[in-house]
């Protein structure tokens, strides 16, 4: 008897709550990796939600559902957490039998303390989801325990149990693509996302991308590729994105990326809001950028103040970023600068700087938001150390530091908000 | 943060408050001469900086003779931005709300004294002002709004001694508006005398989501409240 014979059916639900305009890539990857895995026989159905749908409706949608899921998944960011708390509470009251994991890097660092403070929820994946929920699913559907399994923080009756610690998929490319499984859903709207690496470069303290680690694990160009082709060639595809933290990687790797996309870019399709290493780009790497069909790129500065910078692992120079901008520009690439405001160390001087610096380079969108100090970051495990009060609760804002009182944090924002407004309203040239 | 050049359109037009200020004699400026001055302006601008942005200011715009048509210049001359400070009274009147969105005035500066209609009208010696101030903002943004262009409200206060215990109700009025950030334009020596007030009307924008922002004799003694949004060279 095989294994999947030898278990029963489990209706599985993914559900993806995201911020508005948004689609969840995890989503899709748990629901290819359900497909795919040969001990299950999963009937998955993914449903994506956004943030303005009231938590009480999506727990309907969930309850309406017929048959009913034996396991919901929720991948958790910030910004969704307190719906999807909400929704899970909800749920769970209606119908306790049902099995609901949560994962992603808002729960998988404070896997226990989410455990303790949200009882509905049954199970944490902690890392990457993909095997670890197949392992979660294989459970219920041979009604055995969900404790134990490895990368997994769950329930057992009244304790908790930690599975030891699952070790980051190697082979990247072991995992089934998002977008060939059967049924996949790609979103026309530029929403949808590819990932070609895991990993960050970087180390900046107040971001989780890295998990602590500079090591890149990239997929393999034959899987990358067909990525591309798929989504790319999707019908009625105009414009789509990538979530890699620099996409400018390395050069050779610019120039391959270059390649495999300049075909659909020259039958229209563009990439928007790619995220890269401004001061790494220059005319040439502009243009390998605008042959991808890119028309928007997202940067920093995050912050131009020395000692934040310090603080947060960043480097900064102000003129290889400013020649970086008119690359892009002269290239027609829109710039999206991105400032952070409550970096540690920053005085309400240092914010302004960088209100004044991003605009001064007319990149085309400057967007500046608050800290939140995530789970999981330097930040967070330094905020005592560091002075900074933030909120516990998701989304984790920032309350003050040192150098940055509650009210100066409030009159900040309201300054930004108010110059974003001014940069935008303008008339074409 | 974002430069705009201001230009006079004209003088002793510009609403401020009654008892300070007695207008010797009210002259809108020439056509020919603000539309040579914008030109001069575009021309210096600095290529990778926003702009150019221009505000025009010092007289009232619905009381010069060439509104429209300095408007439609200006506009002309390759601006990115253009700022119009009134006290918006005339913008409640039927097409002048639609008359200057459709011509390109996507920054709208409304002058305000006070919270309240007594005390504004008494100021400004102008009755029913307040109420058409209201009226015209409203007009505004309604115009833009429909449109599906951004734009933007902001105020400006002129803070005197006559007005400094009403400045706070004042910028709580421009939030009630939809003003998005507030100008303190301080009078000689209000930063020494009535440096409580004004930072209580600075703490009026902030608890409305406004930026709030001190210009003028010891703006400087503010601190970081001495930014804003844009700056005016």
């Amino acid at each position: 008897m095989s294994a999947a014979r030898s278990a029963r059916q489990v209706p599985i639900l993914l559900a993806g709550v995201s911020s508005p305009g948004y689609r969840s890539l995890a989503t899709a990857y748990l629901r290819a990796a359900l497909m795919s895995d040969p001990r299950l026989d999963a009937a998955v159905l993914s449903i994506d939600f956004d943030t303005s749908t009231d938590p009480w409706w999506v727990a309907y949608r969930i309850l309406a559902l017929d048959p009913a899921p034996a396991v919901v998944a929720f991948p958790v960011m910030c910004w969704t957490a307190r719906h999807v708390y909400e929704t899970a509470r909800v749920v769970k009251a209606a119908r306790p039998e049902t099995v609901i994991v949560v994962g992603g890097p808002e729960v998988g660092p404070i896997a226990e303390d989410v455990l303790a403070e949200q009882s509905a929820i049954d199970a944490v994946v902690c890392g990457e989801g993909e095997f670890a929920l197949c392992d979660i699913v294989h459970a219920v559907a041979r009604d055995g325990s969900i404790a134990g399994i490895a990368g997994v923080v769950a329930r057992d009756g009244s304790a908790v149990v930690v599975g030891e610690a699952r070790p980051p998929i190697e082979r990247l490319d072991d995992i089934p693509s998002p977008f060939s499984a059967p049924g996949a859903s790609i979103a026309v709207d530029g929403s949808a996302y590819i990932e070609t690496y895991r990993g960050c470069p970087h180390r900046c303290a107040y971001c989780f991308e890295g998990k602590g680690s500079t090591r890149i694990r990239s997929f393999s160009w034959e899987r990358i590729a067909a990525d591309i082709e798929a989504v790319a060639t999707t019908p009625g595809m105009r414009s789509f994105s990538f979530i890699d933290p620099v996409f400018n990687l390395t050069p050779d790797r610019l120039v391959r990326l270059s390649d495999l996309l300049a075909p659909h870019a020259a039958k229209g399709v563009r990439l928007h809001t790619i995220e890269v290493d401004i001061e790494r780009v220059d005319d040439e790497a502009a243009a390998l950028l605008s042959r991808a069909g890119v028309v928007s790129v997202e940067t920093g500065p995050q912050s131009v103040g020395a000692a934040s910078l310090q603080t947060c692992n960043r480097v900064f120079d102000p003129e290889r970023f400013r020649a970086g901008v008119r690359a892009c520009h002269r290239a027609g690439i829109s710039v999206e600068c991105d400032l952070i405001v409550g970096l540690p160390g920053d005085t309400a001087e240092d914010v302004v700087a960088g209100f004044d610096f991003a605009f001064s380079l007319d990149p085309g969108v400057v967007q500046a938001s608050t800290l939140h100090v995530l789970p999981g970051t330097e930040l967070w495990t330094r905020a005592e150390e560091l002075g900074l009060v933030f909120d516990r609760q998701p989304p984790h804002e920032l309350i003050s530091t040192p150098t940055l009182s509650y009210a100066d944090l409030r009159r900040l924002e309201a300054l930004g908000v108010a110059a974003g407004a001014v940069y935008r309203a303008r008339l074409s040239r | 943060m974002i430069a705009f050049r201001d230009i006079s359109i004209g003088t002793g037009g510009e609403l401020s408050c009654s008892s300070c200020f007695r207008a010797a004699e009210r002259a809108p400026r020439p056509l020919a001469d603000i539309v040579a001055e914008a030109a001069r302006i575009v021309d210096e601008w600095d290529e990778h900086a926003p702009g150019p942005n221009i505000g025009l200011v010092g007289y009232e715009p619905f009381a010069h003779p060439e509104l429209p048509a300095l408007i439609a210049a200006t506009h002309a001359t390759g601006i990115e931005r253009l700022r119009l400070r009134t006290d918006g009274g005339a913008l409640s009147q039927p097409g002048n709300a639609e008359g200057v969105f459709g011509a390109g005035v996507r920054h709208l500066e409304l002058i305000v004294l006070a919270g309240d209609p007594a005390t504004h009208d008494r100021l400004a010696g102008a009755s029913g002002l307040f109420a058409a101030t209201a009226q015209g903002a409203a007009a505004y943004a309604s115009v833009a709004r429909g449109s599906g262009e951004r734009a933007v409200l902001t105020g400006y206060v002129p803070m005197c001694k006559h007005n400094a215990g009403d400045v706070s109700a004042a910028v709580a009025h421009l939030a009630s508006l939809g003003a998005s950030a507030v100008q303190l334009a301080l009078a000689p020596g209000i930063a020494e005398s009535h440096a409580d007030a004004v930072r209580a009307a600075l703490d009026t924008a902030t608890v409305n989501a406004m930026a709030g922002w001190v210009t003028g004799d010891g703006a400087a003694s503010f601190g970081v409240y001495a930014s804003g949004p844009w700056s005016a060279l």
